[in-house]
């Protein structure tokens, strides 16, 4: 069965202008991901260059090749809006906040109809990221409030990915199990497992052995995550946790008054845990010190 | 209802940096959305002044059994972070919106313990639940500031809780 092909839409008044496409209209509609990747491989995009590597990857990307995925671009909400009523629908948004002389309640009108008019994921990709969340952060939103996630542009101090790396991941990961992501700048060989359903959840690790040790690991694997690698990730910790079947409770072994009062207890690896549980459960106890099961 | 004094600090010390003592972390981990406090700041309850948040919503009997909360169970619902920090207790509800954390955990949109102090130093942090048993459940819940803290640290800690005039304060680690 042929698996439907999903429409990525970038809405950025910033592409790089040129003549030609200009004499042509191009900006006018819908720009076509030969267009785009043509600005991508042949302009300037002075502060862009984060938005420029990522249509390149997401075009050079396997699942683009084998036509699992449409990449268009729009200047203007408005164009994008038009679309969508023509039933042309994106499966995710690259949503930029601002064009020409600011108007936050515009830009707030059109992130909302594109929400209520498409099933799409959007990320709100934005240079004033810090100045959003009081528009974002209202009772209209919250319906949608799993829809949408609001990025600084080219932010490298994001989380164990760049936030244009969250995206190509999030973007790949709609229309396969194994495909190259990119961490740090880094190609990976990515698997979906048992430990890991989303290229994201490698979030997990970020948190629970920290970026430092993550990366290093990654490095130590071979850039390649599958359920074996994390496995090999999760056994590079020594760390102990302490499981009590009859309280069914995991705790740390810092919680002495916890101690003090569990008679039995058996003790696991972090590896043990995530097997035994989940690495949501792993992460919970490490975090609060205690994860009642 | 006191600033700290010194006969607190004695035994709280030392102020830590987020995840000070934790093996696996260092303040460098923070993820996006939980180094600033700058928007939250008109939701930060400074314990010293009075005694509710003001985001003030009471577990009932129902809910603390439900999520076990007074064995340290966790019910984000009606949880309130507090840290000490160098002068005070100070408390936020866990659900306080946070739109930036959302994109490095979009499980938790909402702040967590560095959002109180802005990534600052404390000298321990952890839950709290508000009951309508009229009793407060209290943990040492954050990786940030309350898992590594010694007994002292944390027999301190409740001392100063309840000096700041809260009553029926209970350790929810002694109830395990």
């Amino acid at each position: 069965m042929k698996i439907k092909e999903k429409n990525i839409f970038i809405i950025d008044d910033e592409f790089p202008i040129i003549k030609e496409f200009v004499d042509l209209g191009i900006y006018e509609a819908a720009i076509s991901s030969e267009n785009l990747y043509h600005l991508a491989l042949n302009e300037n995009w002075r502060f862009l260059h984060d938005l420029q590597q990522l249509i390149k990857e997401i075009i050079t990307s396997e699942p683009f090749k084998e036509g699992l995925l449409n990449l268009v671009g729009f200047t203007k909400p408005e164009q994008c809006l038009s679309q969508i009523d023509k039933m042309f629908l994106p499966d995710v948004v690259i949503y930029d906040w601002q064009y020409g002389i600011v108007n936050d309640i515009d830009s707030q009108k059109w992130l909302l109809e594109i929400l209520k008019n498409t099933n799409a994921f959007v990320f709100v990709y934005s240079k004033v990221r810090d100045e959003l969340p009081p528009f974002l952060n209202k009772k209209v939103f919250n319906v949608y409030s799993e829809r949408f996630q609001l990025f600084l542009k080219g932010n490298k101090n994001y989380s164990i990915l760049y936030v244009e790396e969250f995206i190509l991941q999030f973007i790949l990961g709609i229309t396969s199990d194994s495909f190259k992501i990119k961490i740090h700048g880094f190609d990976i060989e990515f698997t979906k497992n048992q430990y890991l359903k989303e290229a994201s959840d490698i979030l997990y690790l970020d948190r629970i052995i920290g970026r430092r040790n993550l990366l290093d690991e990654i490095r130590k694997v071979g850039f390649i995550i599958n359920k074996e690698t994390v496995e090999k990730i999760l056994e590079s910790n020594k760390e102990v946790l302490f499981y009590s079947k009859e309280k069914q409770m995991l705790f740390t072994p810092e919680n002495e008054n916890v101690l003090k009062k569990t008679s039995s207890y058996q003790k696991l690896t972090f590896k043990q845990v995530a097997e035994m549980f989940t690495l949501q459960i792993l992460e919970e106890v490490l975090e609060r010190g205690l994860a009642l099961i | 209802m006191p600033r700290l004094t010194e006969f607190h600090i004695k035994s709280l010390q030392p102020l830590k940096s987020p995840f000070e003592g934790n093996p696996r972390k260092i303040a460098d981990d923070l993820l996006e959305g939980e180094k600033h406090n700058d928007e939250f700041i008109q939701f930060i309850h400074d314990g010293y002044e009075d005694k509710h948040p003001q985001q003030f919503v009471p577990v009932s009997i129902e809910e603390l059994e439900k999520h076990n909360i007074h064995k340290g169970g966790k019910y984000p619902e009606k949880c309130f972070l507090w840290v000490i920090d160098e002068s005070s207790i100070k408390i936020i509800w866990e659900k306080t919106p946070n739109e930036r954390r959302k994109a490095s955990r979009p499980d938790r949109p909402y702040v967590c313990h560095t959002n109180i102090t802005g990534s600052g130093k404390a000298y321990i942090g952890g839950e709290m639940y508000f009951c309508d048993n009229d009793n407060i459940y209290v943990n040492f819940s954050s990786d940030r500031y309350g898992t590594t803290a010694s007994e002292e640290n944390k027999i301190m800690a409740i001392q100063y809780i309840k000096d700041c005039g809260y009553k029926n304060v209970i350790r929810t680690d002694e109830n395990i």
